[in-house]
């Protein structure tokens, strides 16, 4: 007869369980949070347990319930971040489908315990392990992570050995012998022995990892990647930017600020150690204050390429921190939008039959004005073009991130109405160029790893102008036609 | 409790999603994926899954796809190694036995190894090959010890009918952990020939109001009932009841009555094809309790010395009365296959059955069928003069069969069928005899 509560699948399911919730915890950096998004889980399972109508028909929706909670604390946190302005932490959707694997595998180790649910749940329990011992390897629990699993996979050869015997000693005749415990001991540092050379194998021979790319829409993907995303092709922002320390200096977007000797949008007075020191090559910078500021005397790396080449984790201080390695990349700028996109940084406006010229590009136009406006979170935005309005949902938002691009010229696409720099509050920051380009006044180029968000108009508007060749009479007049 | 249209729109909707994810879209391919229900699949699909994010992942995870590479080896060389010198010989003590007997099984084995041999399993047909009572997998043996010679013995209870071994037989490993199974065929000496179990059911009912219906009519062959119909000499094993004193004693040897023979009645006998598949038992398991109330019965009318043609699908027998033609006819039955095509044999019995090719035109006609069957041929005109045993799953408009005046009696599968099977047969027995016996037997039970 099947009972519920197997002890033996419990001892495997209940590691993997506490592996997923460290590393949420650890991931989230809520673990309170954690914590009361398990009490439905647990809830279920009592409600589950108590039901009176046969179990093996509410199997599968106890099953389905249980997967459905962790996706359920998220529609409810991004309700509350929508409708009530509530900051409610959120998980990556990877973190969600740990979760919901999480779920089935405690609960499956609470159904009426028969051959193939024990199977399952063992299965499920070791599945999760492996996930999440692929994800914890940058994180600062990662050591204490890979002892539960290793205690686990012993946990599991006793399991195999005890489901085996148990499998066949209902059905014994002849003399009926118990295996010893030397046996299984021997067995079990057997298999410890065997564990530990495949461990060295698999970490000294194999190759190092290959991209994937657009694969995982949550974190792996270069296309579809989310902002909450922790790891992968195309990093989150939201979690990878540094919130304590940064050991490099990259393409992501961070509440913190590092003094640098490259030019800076940005200007901090510092007193710490006596007199500022002035900086020979002065630009144009918005000063700063009670921002974050983090105390650097040694060389940063630098990180120009996106993607999971940014090797970096700046959430906490890691135990063994290594001296990264400088990336370059020969990208001028990264973009993100819809794709094609025409980015455009100088126009022409005259053509002597051979070649295309542009008269007095240099000349910054005045008759043009730009002005400062702010949206509902307060975020600054700088308007170039009068009819822009911060309240109006009519506009495309696509973003620009200088690398190699010496220029200070803003490249453009078509219909640009708003442009937004992080605590860049000053109009007199961009004007328009004569030939209808928008340029940051008063520097050579844009500092490096400086992102621009851009909204552009929705409305159809004149894309393309033509021009006619001077042959023709009428482009002699030079005048332009739409 | 009347569901509305729109409810049973749903039901049927739920049904029919239900069929469509339990529908078998490619059995061909089968074969290639059933090993993944298997603990060794389980095993090699994460140690696979490892890889992958290993190679496109984190390459931590290449740890994680050796150790599970590692465990899997182990679980198969193990029992690999362990079965490669042990040899073993099953055996049984009878040629012959029914379903639901007890049967004594033999287990030679031989373990060459210097060490005990663990966990072995015996993997052949479970129904000759269990533990006994309520115990329906193949047995399995918990060590072998080292360098030895070892008998097992138990008793089995073959669960169905049938000529065994069916399957090639293997003693099997998958010590210590169970991930995969290594084997070693087994010798099997002699099969064993598993009847449908049957039932004895004593009286036989009156048919046709004589008393000659019962035991038959006598004809002037000489036998040892009936009358008188001459005399002859002594023979060795004659009873000494029969000696004709006087004529013993006018000739001055043994002088002995020759008497009538009775003649042999005729039974005919056919399981009818189930033509639309039944709700409750499963479609064999009905056809094998067909199978069982028929070979009760033509037990039975075998015991009263008749002869009976027992026709099923394409077997068709023809016992005569004696423990011979009894072990002949169940011999038969045993080993009998049902045809998979069940429509197209429900077609052929129909043309079978024409009017005018009757079959054994005095013998008594018996049909068993499930209950659309009996619907669909008592109204043919060769089936007129049969009588009926149903066997289906009864509900309220099925009533009316028990009252139907050629089914001898109905069967509902759900409920106990060898009690039912018993007592409606002493039903019928009573029912056939004459008012006053019948009052007599009443009054005998009531003491």
């Amino acid at each position: 007869m099947s009972k519920p509560y197997s002890y033996g699948t419990l001892a495997v399911v209940i590691p993997a369980f506490l592996i997923a919730l460290a590393v949420r915890a650890e991931v989230t950096s809520h673990p309170v949070f954690i914590a009361v998004g398990c009490l439905p889980i647990l809830f279920l399972i009592a409600l589950f347990l108590n039901a009176k109508q046969s179990q093996e028909k509410l199997a599968a929706w106890f099953i389905l319930g249980l997967a459905m909670v962790p996706w359920g604390w998220d529609l409810i946190g991004q309700i509350s971040q929508g409708y009530l302005q509530m900051q409610i932490p959120r998980e990556p959707y990877e973190l969600l489908a740990i979760g919901s694997l999480q779920s089935i595998v405690l609960g499956l180790a609470f159904l009426r315990q028969t051959s193939r649910i024990r199977w399952a749940a063992m299965f499920s329990g070791m599945m999760l392990t492996i996930f999440c011992v692929v994800m914890v390897s940058r994180l600062q629990i990662a050591g204490v992570i890979y002892g539960i699993a290793f205690l686990q996979a012993m946990i599991i050869v006793w399991w195999l050995m005890g489901d085996y015997w148990q499998r066949l000693e209902s059905r014994f005749v002849g003399p009926t012998e118990t295996v010893g415990l030397g046996l299984r001991s021997g067995i079990i540092f057997l298999s410890l022995v065997l564990f530990g050379v495949a461990t060295t194998i698999g970490l000294a021979l194999v190759p190092q990892a290959y991209r994937l790319d657009g694969f995982l829409p949550t974190s792996g993907g270069e296309r579809w990647s989310d902002d909450r995303a922790v790891s992968g092709l195309g990093e989150g922002n939201a979690l990878v930017g540094a919130q304590d320390s940064a050991d490099s200096f990259g393409p992501v977007d961070t509440d913190l600020f590092i003094e640098d000797k490259q030019p800076s949008l940005y200007d901090i007075a510092n007193e710490a150690f006596g007199e500022a020191k002035l900086n020979n090559r002065f630009n144009k910078a918005a000063s700063l204050d009670g921002a974050k500021i983090q105390m650097n005397h040694r060389k940063l790396a630098e990180s120009e390429k996106s993607g999971r080449e940014f090797n970096v984790v700046r959430e906490q201080p890691v135990k063994r921190k290594k001296k990264l390695e400088e990336k370059h990349t020969h990208a001028l700028i990264h973009y993100r939008g819809d794709i094609p996109a025409r980015l455009a940084t100088a126009t022409f406006n005259s053509f002597d039959g051979e070649r295309w010229t542009n008269k007095s590009t240099d000349a910054v136009a005045t008759d043009r004005p730009v002005s400062l406006h702010h949206d509902t979170s307060g975020k600054p935005w700088i308007a170039v073009d009068q009819t822009y309005s911060a309240a109006s949902s009519s506009y495309e938002k696509v973003a620009v991130r200088w690398l190699g691009l010496d220029s200070n010229r803003v490249t453009t696409p078509d219909r640009l109405s708003a442009v937004h720099i992080d605590r860049i509050d000053r109009e007199d920051f961009f004007a328009w160029t004569q030939d209808d380009i928008i340029e940051m006044c008063d520097r050579d180029r844009i500092p490096i790893f400086t992102t621009l968000v851009m909204k552009c108009s929705t409305r159809p508007g004149p894309a393309i102008r033509h021009y006619r060749h001077p042959s023709d009479e009428a482009a002699r007049s030079n005048e332009p036609t739409v | 409790m009347q569901l509305s249209d729109r409810e049973n729109r749903w039901l049927y909707g739920w049904k029919n999603l239900r069929r469509i994810g339990n529908h078998d879209f490619c059995p061909g391919l089968n074969r290639y994926a059933y090993w993944l229900k298997q603990p060794i699949g389980w095993f090699v699909s994460a140690a696979v899954v490892a890889m992958l994010l290993g190679l496109f992942g984190e390459a931590e995870a290449f740890a994680v796809a050796a150790v599970l590479i590692g465990l899997i080896l182990l679980g198969m060389i193990w029992p690999w190694v362990a079965v490669q010198c042990v040899s073993a010989k099953l055996n049984w003590r009878r040629r012959r036995c029914e379903e639901g007997e007890n049967l004594e099984t033999t287990l030679d084995i031989v373990n060459r190894w210097p060490w005990s041999v663990w966990g072995l399993v015996v993997e052949s047909d479970d129904a000759v090959v269990n533990g006994g009572e309520g115990q329906k997998e193949s047995v399995s043996l918990a060590s072998v010890p080292a360098l030895s010679k070892s008998r097992f013995v138990w008793q089995a209870t073959p669960q169905k009918r049938g000529e065994y071994p069916q399957r090639s037989s293997y003693l099997a490993s998958g010590f210590p952990f169970g991930l995969w199974m290594a084997r070693r065929p087994l010798v099997v000496e002699q099969s064993i020939l598993v009847w449908p179990k049957t039932l004895d059911l004593g009286d036989l009912p009156s048919l046709g109001g004589s008393e000659r219906s019962v035991v038959g009519t006598y004809i002037d062959r000489a036998g040892m009932d009936g009358d008188v119909i001459g005399v002859r000499p002594y023979r060795d094993g004659d009873s000494l009841r029969h000696v004709h004193w006087a004529q013993s004693a006018r000739h001055d040897s043994l002088v002995v009555c020759e008497r009538q023979s009775i003649a042999r009645r005729n039974l005919h006998l056919e399981i009818l094809p189930i033509a639309v598949e039944s709700i409750g038992p499963s479609f064999d398991e009905l056809r094998e309790w067909f199978l069982r109330i028929g070979g009760s019965v033509a037990r039975t009318f075998l015991s009263h010395h008749w002869s009976v043609q027992f026709k099923a699908e394409r077997l068709n027998i023809q016992a005569e009365p004696g423990s011979q033609g009894l072990h002949r006819m169940l011999d038969e039955l045993a080993r009998m296959k049902w045809s998979s095509d069940v429509g197209g044999l429900a077609a052929s019995a129909t043309l079978d059955h024409r009017p005018g090719k009757a079959v054994n035109g005095n013998a008594l006609r018996v049909a068993i069928a499930d209950a659309a069957t009996y619907r669909r041929y008592s109204l043919i005109d060769h089936f007129r003069l049969f009588r009926w045993i149903v066997v289906d799953r009864m509900h309220e408009s099925s009533q009316e069969l028990s009252s139907a005046k050629n089914v001898w009696f109905a069967i509902d599968v759900e409920q106990p069928i060898w009690s039912q099977l018993r007592s409606h047969w002493t039903g019928l027995c009573r029912k056939s005899l004459s008012p006053t016996t019948r009052t007599i037997h009443c009054l005998c039970d009531a003491e």
